[in-house]
């Protein structure tokens, strides 16, 4: 068996390739199909979201893995082969966990740290699994990635900090209120960006969003996505007395609020007033922030924020790097495991086979034994073997999940002449063909 | 026996608390709380130590001796129990970090300025006679807990003040993503100052009825009394302000932390200048 990563991501194909390869729920179903139809092929999962397409493969051990993809999923789509084959990545046993690690952590999403991904992975999951078409490989596989997503979400800091400017205004925010539960917000100016924010801070808790637009009628229009209601903007400074965050993304070429006509709303206040000037040129006049009471972040301070929460998210991924190697171990020993059992017990069905055989041939020699006789050099034999073996059998199942477990699993099956046998039909030699490991030497 | 059984115990709390501290800054730094709470068990654990410290101490000198070493295992002991009890009825994120090293601090510089086994100076006859009531206990008690929360309220009021700065700030610290938000700082810091003051003024009515009952000379104009009432306008002004006059909040941060500032002039005056009629504790 060998396990196998097809697919292309948004750091090797341009969004017009992506969406090429972009399947929905019933082109995986009918993949799916033709992965548990096709002899070459023990198990499957397809990973389909905007940023990626990837197909997780466990094959026979002579299967090409490209004329694999190209026979199920390419044959399957109408597009052209050549169109995709140059985007694709191709990587093979420990590559394609560690790989399948990274993106269960959210260290290969577009932005490192975001959260749906492990979501999409479960979900891409159990479609598989609904389907048939995983086993025991991939079920333990899947599952440890989604252990070692949730490791990294836990243990790190990796997801907790702000990467765009609309969820960093949510984070400041947060850290002035606490809960944005109860606040207001005044949204001035109906662009793209502002309505962004705003969707961000209803999510976050806000009550109540007010929209004033010079043209009213796209004020109403806004205000009543959000539920909201629409002032004339002329009425904004009035607004902002009982107004707690303002959005402010106006095409406007002055401030649209000044110091001056500020100081009356802040006069009698002593809540917080938070500005987000999303606007160039700025909407705020910045010395507004002169005011002990009032806030004000304008873009560039945003983005500053954003950059820095950039930075600390991959120093948060050097520390996920270190639990994604833990847990490839962890999948390493669980394939150990697998192995350790089967191999003990080709061990003693060989030792019985040579036992049978040489009992019989020593009957046929010694003639005429009575029962109570044979009983007795059956039960000699056999407690022979039994003595034989267990030390063997002691030392493999300590070494399995160990530094020297492949090896030692390995010499055993040198030793005992138990390789060329066994291989093909008990779903031996895993690691060495799955993650496409050697075995540590003897002497290690 | 006694008097080992109490060091034990001191050290044992000290000792608690500091690892205690350790726990609280690193999960600060890390921004993740442990899953098991360690800090909270240890502070607990220490608390109780200091406790049984102070009270075989108590046994071992027949009472608790005012001194300045003894007012500030007091301070730090209900600074402990507070933070415990606040923490019960709020949320109290991160403030671990601050408090309990602070009453780590007071612990260690109680050990600095504490005389030796057995060089107490008794209290002159006539304070003694003063002193020898109830009311002078309930006093002391609602005092050291008056204190202890007005301390933590301006505590809170300066990292009011710091994070209200730090967020104005074109490029706020990562650190700063570690501290607890603006609203809930808001919070801590006006409810202690709340509870704080009125056990403040009790214990003071407690002192000023005892002193009147004694017919103590001149007791007010008592430079240590004239300094707690300038405390209580303080504080009264703090609350006034945040209440009534809706003032800004960085303004009435910073007079909370003036009012810090006279109790620890207060504390310092009252364990080293020998005048007047409030001389507890300078004997040593």
């Amino acid at each position: 068996m060998q396990l196998v990563l097809i697919g292309l991501s948004h750091k090797t194909a341009p969004v017009e390739v992506r969406e090429s390869l972009a399947l929905t729920v019933d082109d995986q179903k009918a993949i799916l199909d033709r992965c548990i139809n096709d002899d070459r092929l023990n198990e499957a999962v397809i990973v389909s979201t905007c940023n990626r397409s990837e197909f997780y493969f466990v094959t026979r051990l002579d299967c090409d893995p490209k004329q694999l993809f190209s026979d199920v999923v390419l044959d399957y789509l109408v597009h052209s082969r050549t169109d995709i084959a140059d985007y694709l990545y191709l990587q093979q046993g420990e590559a394609a966990v560690e790989h399948l690690f990274k993106v269960a952590a959210s260290l290969d999403s577009m932005v490192v740290g975001e959260a749906q991904i492990l979501g999409q992975l479960k979900d891409a999951y159990d479609l598989a699994f609904e389907q048939g078409a995983t086993a025991r490989v991939l079920n333990k596989l899947f599952r440890l990635s989604f252990e070692t997503g949730k490791r990294v979400r836990s243990e790190t800091n990796i997801g907790s900090s702000a990467v765009s400017i609309s969820y960093a205004a949510v984070e400041l925010a947060k850290r002035v209120f606490d809960k944005l539960e109860g606040r207001r917000v005044l949204l001035l100016g109906a662009g793209e960006m502002s309505e962004l924010t705003a969707l961000h801070l209803q999510a976050n808790g806000a009550s109540e969003v007010v929209v004033a637009n010079r043209t009213l009628a796209r004020a109403e229009e806004l205000a009543e996505k959000f539920k909201g209601r629409a002032v004339e903007f002329d009425q904004r400074y009035e607004t902002l007395r009982s107004t707690d965050i303002v959005v402010s993304a106006t095409a406007a070429t002055e401030y649209v609020i000044t110091k001056e006509e500020l100081s009356s709303v802040v006069s009698r206040r002593r809540d917080p007033l938070f500005f987000f000037d999303i606007a160039v040129p700025r909407d705020i006049d910045p010395h507004c922030a002169d005011f002990r009471n009032v806030y004000v972040y304008d873009v560039d301070a945003l983005d500053g924020i954003v950059e820095s929460n950039k930075a600390e998210r991959m120093v948060e991924a050097a520390k996920a790097e270190v639990i994604i190697q833990e847990e490839i171990t962890n999948f390493e020993k669980w394939l150990e495991l697998m192995e350790v059992e089967p191999t003990i017990a080709a061990l003693r069905e060989k030792a019985e086979g040579l036992r049978q055989a040489e009992l019989a041939r020593a009957y046929k020699r010694l003639g005429n034994l009575s029962s109570s006789e044979r009983d007795t050099v059956d039960k000699l034999t056999r407690s022979i073997i039994n003595k034989m073996l267990h030390d063997p059998t002691m030392k493999l199942r300590e070494a399995s999940g160990g530094r020297r477990g492949v090896a030692a699993i390995e010499t055993a099956r040198y030793l005992y002449g138990l390789e060329e046998e066994q291989d093909a039909q008990k779903g031996f030699r895993l690691i060495r063909s799955l993650l496409g490991k050697r075995p540590s030497s003897a002497s290690e | 026996m006694l008097y080992e059984l109490a060091t034990y115990a001191y050290w044992i709390a000290f000792c608690g608390l500091l690892m205690a501290s350790a726990v609280y800054v690193l999960e600060i730094t890390r921004r993740k709380p442990t899953t098991f709470p360690v800090g909270r068990i240890l502070l607990i654990v220490s608390w109780v130590a200091l406790t049984a410290s102070i009270g075989l101490a108590s046994v071992y000198h027949e009472g608790t001796l005012l001194s300045g070493s003894n007012a500030l295992v007091l301070l730090a002991w209900a600074i402990v129990l507070a933070y415990c009890v606040f923490g019960i009825f709020m949320k109290l994120p991160r403030y671990g970090a601050i408090f309990v090293p602070m009453a780590t601090l007071l612990l260690f510089i109680a050990q600095i300025v504490a005389p030796g086994r057995g060089n107490f100076a008794p209290y002159p006859e006539h304070i003694t006679a003063q002193m020898d009531s109830a009311m002078i206990g309930y006093h002391v008690l609602l005092i050291t807990f008056g204190n202890a929360f007005l301390l933590i309220g301006s505590l809170t009021a300066l990292l009011y003040i710091y994070q209200s700065r730090a967020l104005r700030s074109k490029t706020p610290p990562q650190f700063l993503k570690s501290l607890p938000s603006l609203a809930n700082i808001e919070r801590l810091w006006i409810r202690v100052l709340s509870i704080g003051l009125p056990i403040y003024f009790a214990g003071q009515i407690l002192g000023v009825t005892r002193a009147i009952a004694v017919d103590a000379q001149s007791w007010f104009i008592d430079v240590r009394i004239v300094l707690s009432g300038a405390i209580l306008i303080t504080f009264s002004l703090a609350l006034f302000l945040y209440y009534r006059a809706k003032t800004d909040n960085t303004m009435t941060a910073y007079i909370t932390f003036a009012g810090a500032v006279m109790i620890i002039v207060l504390m310092v005056l009252a364990r080293t200048l020998p005048t007047g009629f409030h001389i507890f504790g300078v004997f040593n």
